[in-house]
């Protein structure tokens, strides 16, 4: 018994030094996808338990912040994805490659259009761009984007083929860009150059 | 290297995902072609945007209480670990702190908003791990967790949990975190139904106040019964147990639904 309870302490503390420093960024991801405090919440709280659970499992000296969001994204697509499909899924392939610099090319007078472009894109924009996104596209541009995982990482953390992530991240990419423009829009942009 | 060939690895160049021989090939073509490389600075300079911008959004939380949470889990984990025997699939923790959370809202903002709030807090999070339950139910067949489930209950407390229940047949279990609490989450289902079971501990699980007032009679059994339109959630404790069912199509009798039978 006392061999079983020193053994615990082992491993609770190599789980707080190892998996524990993650929760920032988990939070992070989990109310990015989540998009509610309450839900995220719970997200990271179910993947500490799982990961406390399954700790055995864990290789150490691997990257044990992959791990993490493996297990997290894992239980935000079983129980936490939205079912039906965001109308912003509908257009995502009629978006031509080239849409910015299309609409950069029509509305540039003088100097940098994209600047002028930039200076009516506010944080805020941004952040309501990504939660626009439609969850496919939403989980591998928050992991690469935001936490900086490589395509190889993401593949594993979402069980996607590396062209999938590619693609969808291509497209997300896309996504975001025409979402911005169209604020920039919103904010004044085309008026200012119409001017 | 073709301008197609440069610009099919524009987003691998600026994800910085080439290898470095293809990287000295794309910045080769870009230095010579001037298209390429407006594509690329366009590209280049609405991804530092999108980059600098979500530094400012996303500023990294603090998020203290949940750490605070965490670890109680942990240690509860460690407790059981701690006493050895069978390994438990089934461990609760009370709701105080979300109970104590809307307390802060409550004081905060009112009493319109609060109610608006606790329903978010209360009935949400069930909704949600219903809704998600009732689009796939198959999810939940997994017969040897779910046996593991179904004796932890009974080992625990007493509580004996019925593979069927009138027309609906148990299609399995899984233990969830749902408003901050560990419960079982059993699924039944009938032809085009589909009914989730709660399970958690009874202890600090506070009936919210607009509930208590719903309080239905029936059998010995009091029901507290929540309508809306996202779903509808009875509750009722037997044993050390409070038991929640739910589901979306409010002609189901719910009241009528018991999905086990308490040894006590
Ligand atoms: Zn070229
Ligand atoms: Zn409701």
């Amino acid at each position: 018994m006392a061999d079983r309870k020193k053994e615990d302490q082992v491993k609770r503390k190599a789980f707080e030094s190892e998996a524990l420093p993650h929760m920032d960024a988990l939070y992070r991801t989990a109310l990015r996808m989540t998009k509610n405090e309450n839900d995220a919440e719970d997200l990271v709280q179910e993947t500490y338990v799982k990961a406390y659970r399954f700790w055995d499992k864990f290789e150490l000296g691997s990257n044990c912040r992959a791990w993490l969001f493996k297990i997290m994204t894992n239980i935000f697509i079983n129980d936490y994805r939205s079912k039906s499909r965001s109308p912003m899924a509908l257009n995502v392939d009629e978006i031509d490659d080239n849409f910015l610099y299309g609409q950069l090319a029509t509305v540039s007078a003088a100097g940098d259009p994209e600047k002028q472009l930039f200076a009516k894109i506010f944080d805020d924009d941004v952040k309501k761009a990504i939660e626009n996104l439609p969850d496919d596209f939403r989980l591998v541009v928050v992991l690469s984007f935001l936490e900086g995982f490589s395509y190889q990482e993401i593949a594993e953390i979402a069980d996607l083929q590396l062209g999938t992530v590619k693609s969808r991240l291509h497209r997300g990419r896309k996504l975001l860009q025409k979402e911005l423009f169209d604020y920039a829009i919103k904010n004044g942009y085309v008026k200012d150059n119409a001017r | 290297m073709t301008c197609q060939e440069a610009l099919d690895l524009l987003y691998d160049y600026i994800d910085k995902e080439t290898s470095e021989i293809d990287a000295g090939e794309i910045q080769k073509h870009l230095d010579e072609c001037r298209d390429c490389f407006e594509k690329y600075r366009l590209e280049q300079s609405v991804q530092d945007l999108i980059d600098e911008k979500l530094k400012v959004a996303y500023p990294t939380t603090q998020v203290e209480g949940l750490k605070i949470k965490i670890l109680k889990q942990l240690d509860q984990i460690d407790r059981e670990d701690e006493a050895g025997g069978e390994p438990r699939f089934f461990r609760l923790t009370a709701r105080t702190l979300v109970a104590a959370a809307s307390l802060v809202v409550l004081i905060g903002a009112g009493l319109l908003l609060a109610s608006f709030y606790r329903h978010s807090d209360y009935y949400v999070p069930l909704e949600r791990a219903h809704g998600s339950a009732a689009s796939n139910p198959g999810a939940f067949e997994n017969p040897e967790s779910t046996s593991q489930l179904i004796a932890a209950v009974s080992r625990d407390h007493d509580y004996n949990i019925s593979e069927s229940v009138l027309d609906f047949v148990l299609v399995g279990g899984s233990v969830k975190v749902v408003a901050g609490t560990e419960m079982c989450h059993f699924v039944y289902a009938r032809a085009n139904d589909v009914i989730s079971v709660f399970v958690a501990h009874a202890d600090g699980f506070d009936i919210s106040s607009d509930l208590s007032e719903s309080g239905v009679r029936k059998n010995n059994v009091t029901f507290f019964d929540h309508h809306c339109r996202g779903c509808r959630l009875v509750y009722h404790q037997s044993g050390s147990l409070m038991i929640i069912t739910a589901s979306t199509n409010h002609d189901i009798d719910l009241l009528g639904f018991i999905p086990g039978v308490s040894a006590i």
